[in-house]
């Protein structure tokens, strides 16, 4: 019946249907006693009245129970759609808004405090008008956080991997709503209203859903940084208006946002440079952001540093930062801080402002890898006499210079065959001037590309073009990209030496030399050069210019997770004199740490983001959350598998990752005390975005909503006729003029029967 | 209607009490003026003596009062009154019903007792008969006086009861009476309309004459109930629960057809007749009805005359 109307139980009310029969059948128990002397004449005229009473009577009952029925199918509410089918009772959707913004802390509480008393209004009223209610969290629309009154979807899982629990005590109800905290995910509403309409699909039944969206309708939220509505919300617009859904949803938005917040957050926190060094001085950049509508001055805040191997964040130094003078509203200001690890290892570092409206942004986080040196082994295909003959002399001076400044890089010079072990520990493999190199190094090097290992390559007199095709004849191998050009025949030497021109100022290997004028590298003359001809998917980072023809000098390209760069010149002196120029050290230092893994970036996620590593085997994996939680990872099913994640990043913080032995199945219990975890830190930040609480505003909200022609109301109470006047197929009215057309003519009809 | 000392309406036996002197000297028998009258000496029975005047039959002068006191009386008979009335009057359990304060046997028995008031008055011999299926009262026709206050005080006590029975009760009374006479009869006729007939006819062709007087209560003639009630029969307890609204009609036509009929056979058998259904119109109603049979009479006397 809950598909055929609106209000199923009120069809109770048909038996008051009867009601008009016994009032009839009582009336005709309650009489007034009249003694008569003229019983004859009213026995006979009610003899021959009888039929006529009779017929009239059952015209009178049958026209008042259908005015009853009329009023109580009214009040029912039926529909009547097309094609047969029918509607089922409605079901609530409630998407709680639990981004970070909600957390504003006003003069009556957190607005996340008030979101989640309206979201347990919604559920409430949803429960005591019987229908399905279900309650998903703004940042993980795909799972379901609360359920009442509908089987909870097999994949439905909370935002801290808990699955979705179905409840039906209002108590319970409660306390679990309550117990919601908000994150640090931004609101995807485009995803979450997309997830429901393909739920919708799937759901055959023409359920009527009320969508509740309960946020503070930030500006960021719906509109792309252009202004524009943001192309999720917009795709999921398309698909609320496609195949007959815009019928089935309507979105009841509520706001418990506050337009008056000063907000100023800490947009970010990293290092300067890629490659971080034990001992070598780093810089640590933080940015603020000003959201408020004034200006901002004399920010301060500090650097928390802590070291790894602790249980938990514990800063070991506090910098403070330089005071951000004046930020203007809407902008951005950064300040750097020197520092120098000691050693290598992993580093938490985390910034921190005075504490504002807003105060989950006011501080970041950051996990820095420092590396005690960078390991460099340059394969001669030449070998020199001394240190400044061959192409490997010039090269390991430059990167590692005797002297008391240290540029953290350890180089080791081989002239063998390449092989696993010999680049087993290199982060940067060169290659010198090698005549060829066999089959089984492609073998050896594809893999540790592929793994992130830096390869470079100088070329020179004994290079012979055609034995530098890693992919051999195949063409189509991703092997290719290990060295990603074909190289022709010597060019010919010119009259006037070509210069080299970059081709991207701001590629990070001469970012350092960005802009400065004079720099030496730009002056340095080239004698010889082979042709070359970079591959698809190559990248040309400078050419030969002026007499070079053009001829690509620095070519790159990526395999995996490692870099590989072609320098179309000598180490040494034989093709040019740059390994004399100043330029040759600077260039050189900056093209190591830029092929050097990186290996602190995968450690810095942003909140929603999953945290992955590869795993070794015989190894379990548990992740510490910032809250202390403690989830097990573990692969599904018995296959070994290359790689695990956990994705319940929705805090940001520092999440730890401990690995441990896999306990042996035969195992009894063990005196000898457990190895400890190895641990590794990640660092989860919020989104920048996420800090700005601008107001969408009502006026550009239904602008937006009426554009997307999408059925919405407004407003913190529950409308229940919001949506449903506009549904099709409701009888109602109709109904009701039927009731009341009957209701006259009864009305006329005992007039008539009953006049004397 | 106000009832002082019995059923004696001072403002009815005053309208009826103007109506006397015409009545005396047109109706017949019902007013003075006995030589005129056509029935004379059938009566033996002593009623009174009065003193002789000039004129009198000496053949009525009682001698032994002459004798004895030397005074001359002239007995008076019952031959001399000039008409017998006899009042028969239902008392059946149908004439308690009154909607008001008075019921219908009330009524009749105000009548009743107005016209034998007016017939004693004239020296006419009246006598009562009540009944109900059975004769529950006779008193002889008579000019006694205290055989008026006989006749008030038998309706005064009379308590209506029974079912009726009006062609029986008719023929009983008939023979019990000498004479042709003039009956008053005060009934509702809730009675099948062939005993109703059949009774009038009786009279008719017995060479009786009757005054026919259908006592109705105004709830009877208007049937204004609406609310749901059971009718219960005053004289055989039937019972009837009834939306009134909705009979109203229906019993009305068969009523004013049964009132009809009542009329149409007194009329057939020359008998007046006159419907009282208001207790306090019976004063005007009787004299309409007194009004109505001078006019005939007088217009039967030019005819004769003519």
């Amino acid at each position: 019946m809950g598909e055929l109307f609106v209000n199923p139980w009120l069809l109770g009310g048909l038996a008051l249907a009867s009601a008009p029969i016994i009032i009839h059948l009582l009336n005709r128990r309650r009489f007034r006693v009249h003694e008569w002397a003229a019983m004859d004449f009213l026995l006979q005229a009610a003899v021959t009245n009888r039929r006529r009473l009779k017929f009239e009577d059952l015209i009178l009952l049958a026209l008042r129970v259908l005015v009853i029925v009329l009023f109580v199918f009214m009040v029912a509410r039926p529909l009547v759609t097309g094609g047969g089918a029918g509607w089922r009772e409605d079901e609530r959707v409630v998407v709680l808004d639990d981004s970070f913004s909600m957390e504003v802390f006003t003069p009556t509480g957190a607005v996340f405090e008030n979101a989640r008393e309206s979201a347990i209004n919604q559920v409430q009223d949803a429960i005591g008008r019987g229908m399905a209610v279900s309650l998903r969290r703004g940042s993980r629309p795909d799972a379901t956080a609360l359920t009442v009154g509908r089987p909870v979807a097999e994949d439905g899982e909370t935002g801290e991997g808990a699955p979705a629990s179905v409840i039906e005590s209002g108590s319970d109800v409660l306390r679990a709503v309550r117990e919601l905290k908000s994150g640090d995910i931004p609101l995807r509403l485009g995803r979450a209203v997309t997830q429901l309409v393909e739920e919708a699909h799937a759901d055959k039944s023409p359920v009527f859903r009320r969508v509740v969206l309960i946020s503070d309708f930030r500006a960021v939220d719906w509109l792309s940084e252009g202004g524009d509505v943001a192309e999720s919300i917009e795709a999921a617009f398309h698909a609320v208006r496609q195949d007959d859904m815009a019928s089935r949803f309507g979105f009841q938005l509520v706001d418990v946002g506050r337009s008056d917040v000063e907000n100023v957050a800490v947009t970010g926190l990293e290092t300067v440079s890629d490659q971080i060094l034990a001992g070598v001085p780093v810089k640590l950049r933080v940015e603020v952001t000003n959201f408020s509508s004034i200006e901002r001055a004399r920010i301060e805040g500090e650097l928390e540093i802590g070291e790894s191997d602790v249980a938990a964040f514990t800063p070991l130094f506090r910098v403070p930062l330089p005071p951000f003078e004046s930020v203007p509203p809407g902008e951005s200001a950064s300040v750097e801080v020197d520092y120098t690890f000691d050693q290598g290892g992993q580093y938490l570092v985390r910034a921190t402002l005075e504490k504002d409206q807003l105060a989950r942004d006011d501080d970041s986080f950051l996990v820095v890898s420092v590396r005690d040196e960078i390991h460099v082994v340059i394969v001669d295909g030449d070998p020199g006499r001394d240190r400044f003959r061959g192409e490997a002399g010039f090269l390991a001076a430059a990167l590692a210079p005797r002297g008391r400044l240290t540029t953290g890089v350890d180089v080791r010079v081989v002239s063998e065959p390449i092989t696993a072990d010999l680049v087993e520990d290199a982060d940067v493999v060169f290659i010198l001037n090698r005549q060829t190199i066999a089959a089984s190094e492609w073998d050896v090097l594809e893999p540790r590309v592929r793994d992130g290992t830096g390869l470079a390559f100088f070329l020179g007199n004994r290079v012979d073009p055609d034995a530098y095709r890693p992919g051999g004849l195949n063409d189509e191998s991703e092997r290719r990209f290990l060295f990603a050009a074909r190289l022709s025949e010597l060019e010919r030497e010119p009259t006037e030496r070509p210069t080299i021109r970059i081709e991207d100022d701001a590629h990070p290997a001469f970012a350092v030399v960005a802009g400065v004028e004079g720099f030496s590298f730009r002056d340095v003359r080239f004698e010889r050069f082979f042709g070359l001809e970079p591959i698809d998917g190559a990248r040309v980072v400078a050419r030969f210019d002026g007499a070079g023809g053009d001829v690509p000098a620095i070519v790159e390209s990526q395999l995996g997770r490692g870099r590989v760069v072609i320098f179309n010149t000598t180490a040494d002196r034989d093709w040019s004199d740059w390994p004399t120029d100043p330029s040759y050290v600077i260039v050189l230092q900056e093209w190591v740490r830029y092929l050097t893994p990186r290996r602190g970036s995968s450690f810095n996620i942003t909140a929603g983001d999953e945290i992955s590593w590869r795993v070794t085997p015989g190894k379990i994996y548990d992740v510490e959350t910032p809250l202390g939680d403690r989830h097990p990872v573990r692969a599904e099913g018995d296959e070994p598998v290359e790689r695990l994640s956990f994705a319940g990043t929705s805090r940001a913080g520092f999440y730890r990752l401990l690995e441990r032995d896999r306990p042996r199945e035969d195992a009894g219990p063990s005196i000898q005390p457990e190895e400890p975890p190895m641990v590794r830190w990640y660092a989860c930040r919020r989104p920048a975005r996420e800090s700005d609480l601008a107001p969408l505003g009502e006026a550009r909200l239904r602008e937006l909503l009426e554009a997307g022609e999408i059925k919405y109301s407004i407003g913190q109470e529950v409308d229940v006729d919001a949506f449903r006047e506009e549904r099709e197929g409701e009888l109602w009215r109709w109904l009701a003029i039927a009731a009341g057309l009957i209701l006259l003519t009864e009305l006329a009809v005992a007039w008539w029967f009953g006049r004397t | 209607m106000t009832r002082h000392g019995g059923f004696f309406d001072s403002d009815l036996l005053a309208r009826l009490a103007r109506l006397e002197i015409t009545a005396r000297r047109v109706v017949d028998g019902f007013l003075a003026g006995k030589n005129r009258s056509s029935r004379h000496g059938f009566s033996i029975e002593f009623v009174e003596h009065r003193e002789y005047t000039p004129g009198d039959d000496l053949r009525h002068l009682d001698w032994k009062v002459l004798g004895r006191m030397d005074r001359y009386y002239i007995k008076r008979y019952e031959e001399e009154t000039n008409i017998t009335g006899m009042l028969l009057v239902d008392a059946s359990a149908s004439m308690t019903y009154g909607s008001g304060h008075v019921t219908k046997f009330e009524t009749a028995a105000v009548t009743a007792s107005a016209l034998g008031y007016m017939l004693n008055r004239q020296r006419d011999a009246v006598g009562l008969a009540l009944h109900d299926s059975d004769l529950r009262v006779y008193q002889p026709p008579s000019v006694r006086l205290v055989s008026l206050a006989n006749i008030a005080g038998e309706l005064r006590e009379t308590t209506p009861s029974g079912k009726t029975a009006f062609d029986e009760i008719v023929k009983r009374v008939v023979m019990e009476l000498p004479r042709r006479c003039l009956f008053v009869i005060l009934s509702d006729f809730f009675v099948p309309i062939a005993e109703i007939e059949s009774a009038l006819r009786f009279l008719y062709y017995r060479g009786h004459e009757a005054i026919v007087l259908q006592v109705l209560d105004p709830a009877e003639r208007h049937f204004p109930f609406t609310t749901n009630t059971l009718f219960r029969g005053l004289e055989d307890r039937r019972d009837l629960i009834a939306e009134p609204h909705r009979l109203r009609r229906r019993y009305l036509d068969i009523l004013e057809k049964f009132i009809g009929d009542v009329r149409s056979l007194a009329q057939d058998c020359a008998f007046d007749y006159q419907l009282l259904d208001s207790p306090a119109d019976v004063g005007p109603a009787v004299a309409t009805l007194l009004a109505r049979r001078i006019s005939r009479q007088r217009t039967g006397r030019r005819g004769r005359g003519g």
